[in-house]
């Protein structure tokens, strides 16, 4: 059953990664085995994703398996690079939140609300239909309203002008809030992004001999907004605000 | 009290060990590094918790001062600075203790061993300044003196992971199978689709326009030939010895079925009124309609009711030729 399942879905992944993935569900009964075998096929897939093949199906699947393999900050991170390419995909986004649902994030000091991301909150999450199923609802009204006023334009029938020209301005505006949402969500998720993959300080400066900016630790999976770089730090932005530095050893970059 | 060489600037006031006294000290023949001590019977001591670890585990260190002249002048040593400490151990400050008492500082760090050859926390070694001791110009440094901790032995050894007990790993259900292959459009391609449209439209009618460049025409000349039918039905009828003025209203409605495209089923002349509204014809046409309608209906069902006669087949053609003008 599984091998069946798996033949569906192995045009989207590299034959090994998919091999493994499988690999690691059939051997869940033993965590630690099953994490190896994760792991291997997060590699097959970052190496699929590094040789070009960058598509959401390839960004999702890696990062399932570095969730499964315990690695929660790339995983962050991999979901974010699907969501670079798709900012209205559904399995990413659920994905992302499922993860970043098992942080642990610090409370002393409040600092738990800190470093939780900030939500990409958009009109359409009141909505129960899918940014996707509206566009093609917005192209074929307008196609519709067009095939209306081509119609009316032939036989001087008033109301199929009247009819096809509604139809066109209420799919124009349809489709130019849709457009404006995507532009938005398509800037969220391009903000330079790095992802702490272990527990590491914030620092005043881009040494371990600054003093930390708060006392807590950052936990892996904390997302940051990178600012700037130096000698192998990132200066960079909590989700309130607070800024402060980081060495790129203890995170990842969403590229 | 002396004062020696006119580059020192020397002033002790010491009046005594519970009595606060300002402390200048001579920046000639500090030593390197130097925190800023004064006191006469200086006394360091360090201590360490825990001595027995792993190298998962941290000690925390502590350096504790007394008999200080100037406690609060004092700076804290950075441990970083000194090359076996560095060497040794990952340091990190631990906040400042609270409640000192008076001529007392305590020091606090946080130490993880580097590895397993790491055997012991080194000496440190504290410099102040000792205010009793004269400072002769020939040897500036002699009012320096070193107070020194004990070497603490570190018994240093490797982690030991308690034994792997199997546990399953949980798979949340969003994690159960691999992602199909990807379905999404470029949004490129969504666009297109977008604009796609208009252009077709602007297309389909050119091509029209370009391979039946009558089609216009033809439309009128359709509507031209309806009337034409009708004119010439009501010559027949007119022409014919018995004609019902049924057959006229008939021929009548009939044209104006396809003159304005008509849903066809009225049977008064307020349906008839309404069906040409809808149809957007012109006032004139509608009122002439109407009137039409219910003369033929007065003459049809009228109780001295006649066969039609020549002014109803007259009125039919006017009605007809002014819709055609009306076009």
């Amino acid at each position: 059953m599984i091998g069946l399942l798996f033949s569906a879905t192995m045009i989207a992944s590299p034959p090994l990664a998919a091999e493994e993935y499988r690999a690691g569900l059939e051997s869940r009964a033993d965590a630690a085995q099953a994490r190896l075998h994760f792991l291997r096929a997060a590699e097959e897939f970052e190496r699929a994703w590094n040789s070009g093949e960058r598509n959401t199906g390839i960004a999702r699947n890696m990062a399932q398996s570095r969730f499964l393999a315990g690695d929660v900050g790339r995983a962050i991170r991999d979901y974010r690079r699907g969501l670079r390419l798709a900012p209205h995909d559904h399995e990413l986004l659920e994905g992302l939140t499922s993860v970043r649902e098992r942080i642990s994030y610090p409370l002393a000091s409040d600092r738990g609300s800190s470093l939780s991301p900030v939500e990409a909150s958009s009109g359409l999450d009141r909505i129960a239909v899918s940014w996707h199923r509206l566009a093609w609802g917005a192209i074929a009204l307008s196609a519709l309203g067009w095939f209306l006023l081509a119609r009316g334009w032939r036989s001087s029938r008033r109301e199929l002008l009247g009819l096809g020209l509604g139809s066109i301005v209420v799919a124009a505006a349809l489709g130019g809030w849709l457009g404006w949402e995507d532009h938005r969500l398509r800037s969220h998720w391009a903000e330079p992004t790095a992802v702490v993959v272990s527990a590491t300080d914030l620092r005043t400066g881009n040494s371990e001999e600054y003093p930390r900016r708060i006392e807590v630790r950052l936990p892996a999976g904390t997302e940051l907004r990178v600012l700037g770089e130096r000698g192998g730090w990132l200066q960079v932005e909590l989700p309130d605000g607070t800024t402060g530095w980081v060495s790129s050893s203890f995170v990842v970059q969403v590229d | 009290m002396r004062m020696i060489g006119k580059n020192l600037v020397l002033v002790l006031l010491a009046l005594g060990p519970s009595v606060r006294a300002e402390v200048a000290i001579p920046v000639v023949g500090q030593p390197t590094p130097f925190y800023g001590a004064a006191g006469k019977k200086l006394k360091v001591d360090a201590t360490a918790t825990p001595t027995d670890l792993t190298l998962e585990d941290s000690i925390l260190f502590t350096l504790r001062v007394e008999g200080l002249l100037n406690g609060a002048e004092v700076v804290r040593p950075h441990l970083l600075d000194i090359e076996q400490f560095a060497r040794d151990f990952q340091i990190e400050d631990e906040p400042a203790t609270a409640n000192e008492p008076a001529g007392t500082r305590v020091f606090q760090y946080r130490l993880r061993p580097r590895g397993l050859k790491v055997k012991a926390i080194p000496e440190f070694v504290f410099p102040y300044y000792d205010p009793d001791i004269p400072q002769p110009a020939d040897r500036p440094e002699l009012p320096f003196r070193k107070a020194r901790t004990a070497v603490i032995a570190l018994s240093i050894r490797k982690a030991t992971l308690p034994p792997q007990s199997i546990v399953p790993l949980e798979v949340p259900p969003f994690a159960e199978s691999l992602a199909p292959p990807d379905t999404h459009f470029p949004s490129w391609a969504m666009w297109l689709a977008f604009l796609a449209p208009p252009f077709l439209a602007v297309g389909w009618y050119i091509g029209w326009r370009l391979l039946n460049p009558e089609g216009a025409r033809l439309a009128r000349r359709q509507r031209s030939r309806a009337a034409r039918t009708a004119l010439r039905s009501l010559q027949i009828l007119a022409r014919g010895a018995t004609v019902s003025s049924g057959d006229v209203v008939h021929c009548v409605t009939n044209y104006l079925t396809l003159r304005y495209n008509l849903p066809g089923v009225f049977r008064t002349p307020r349906e008839l009124t309404q069906n040409l509204r809808e149809a957007r014809a012109g006032e004139i046409i509608i009122a002439n309609s109407e009137t039409f309608l219910r003369t033929a209906d007065a003459a049809r069902f009228s109780p001295n009711a006649s066969p039609a006669t020549d002014a109803l087949v007259a009125d039919a053609e006017r009605l007809i030729r002014d819709a055609e003008g009306d076009a």
